[in-house]
């Protein structure tokens, strides 16, 4: 991860801040992730551009040492993982809100959303050439 | 046949076999005809087999807005915005249990999403006009807490599928109908309601109109979120905001607007209304006192 710029993968994901816990729903997979802490704080700034994920682990270290820096790191490494998180070698760095005193970074991942995706497949299709509007259309 | 679903109107076309049909699910949303109500039509018919290459079975979104639900040899319901809504059933399925207690359900919670109100996985029953969602997981008890409520004076509002607008926090009944496992048949005391069919696990199919100690009401604010958990054998607790947005991952329903609207909707709702943890005990009449308890719960703004 050193040196290597991150942002949020703003095609793929949708999601939404509250009570200081990110809620990220990856549109691909159908996944449900819960940010927590400085991975929320973190996720919020890289919405709004890119950043270093090294230089932001250290940046943690400096403010609330190397335990919470590790957290952040794994977070990052999670999320890119996923694919929610992207390289960008564009741009300048975010700024980070980094609040007074916080909360280790740590992210959940609910699949069970997924399930139901994966139940009942959602497909685009085109209206005029795309099955089932064919047939479905005969009987119109 | 003209219904207001969520407040939102339709007219409702039908033959005679769809028209019973129609009449379980949404007799009780019936109200006067209004100009420029979404039409619907739904009819007995020829519905095309699986075509070799082709997706088969699924939900599809049309590239010009709406949806479409085959089920090859069975039916075709769709949502378009500018022609409305359409079933087409075969007439060997039209008494299949599922579209007996909840028809034309893609196409409803497509057209509704365009006015921004929500289908969501969830029961919802209300006492002096404030309604609480319940909200589990398939078998977590959703339908015997909504049937045991109603049947102690709480307004009902759907036991599986109801229709929330998270702008306004409010609920809104969808189908008349209930599903009911045997257990809950006996728990209750409902084995003398009529039944319009029994599905696969066994569950029977009722329609609430029928049973005049049950009292159908069309929509509600929401006062609080109970969700109903089998293992949990603590008290009642209110998560915080953070912790209700994944506790209410079960109430997420397929749509064509993909996962957006429905987490903006739990967040939405996390934010305004409090959302309790409730154990999903037999013992009936504490569960309905706990939810007695919540519908009496302040919403902030």
């Amino acid at each position: 991860m050193a040196g290597q710029r991150f942002t949020v993968n703003a095609h793929r994901c949708t999601w939404d801040t509250v009570d200081g816990e990110t809620m990220v729903i990856d549109t691909v997979s159908g996944a449900l992730f819960v940010l927590r802490g400085l991975g929320s704080t973190v996720w919020e700034a890289l919405a709004q551009g890119a950043g270093d994920g090294a230089r932001l682990a250290e940046e943690a270290a400096s403010r609330y040492g190397t335990d919470a820096a590790e957290a952040l790191s794994a977070t990052i490494g999670t999320l890119v993982g996923a694919g929610l998180l992207t390289a960008d070698d564009g741009g300048a760095d975010v700024t980070v809100a980094w609040p007074g005193s916080a909360e280790p970074a740590g992210v959940t991942r609910f699949d069970d959303i997924a399930d139901i995706l994966t139940l009942d497949p959602i497909h685009d299709v085109d209206h005029d050439a795309g099955w089932p509007y064919d047939q479905a259309d005969d009987h119109e | 046949m003209h219904v207001r679903i969520a407040g939102l109107p339709l007219s409702i076309a039908c033959d005679a076999v769809c028209h019973e049909l129609a009449v379980h699910a949404f007799g009780h949303l019936r109200g006067p005809a209004v100009p420029g109500a979404t039409p619907a039509e739904m009819v007995v018919g020829e519905v095309p087999p699986a075509r070799t290459g082709s997706a088969g079975l699924g939900v599809y979104r049309l590239a010009g807005g709406g949806v479409c639900v085959h089920e090859p040899g069975r039916l075709v319901e769709t949502y378009r915005p500018a022609t409305g809504i359409r079933l087409v059933v075969d007439a060997g399925a039209a008494s299949d249990p599922e579209l007996v207690s909840h028809p034309i359900a893609a196409a409803v919670a497509a057209w509704a999403l365009d006015a921004g109100v929500l289908a969501f996985h969830a029961g919802a029953v209300e006492a002096d006009g404030r309604a609480v969602l319940l909200v589990g997981a398939n078998g977590a008890g959703k339908s015997t807490a909504a049937l045991a409520a109603a049947v102690t004076g709480f307004g009902y509002l759907g036991d599986d599928l109801c229709l929330v607008d998270p702008a306004a926090a409010e609920v809104h009944s969808w189908y008349a109908t209930a599903k009911l496992l045997p257990d809950s048949v006996a728990a209750i005391g409902t084995d003398r309601w009529p039944r319009l069919a029994v599905n696969r696990l066994g569950k029977a199919v009722v329609c609430l109109q029928h049973v005049p100690t049950v009292r159908l009401v069309a929509g509600a604010p929401i006062a609080a979120i109970a969700v109903l958990d089998r293992r949990s054998t603590a008290p009642p607790g209110r998560l915080r905001p953070a912790e209700a947005v994944p506790a209410l991952r079960s109430t997420a329903v397929p749509g064509p607007g993909g996962m957006g609207p429905w987490l903006h909707a739990v967040v939405a709702l996390s934010r305004r209304v409090p959302v309790h943890r409730v154990p999903a005990t037999w013992d009936l009449a504490a569960l309905v006192d706990t939810l007695r308890g919540l519908a009496s719960c302040e919403a902030t703004a």
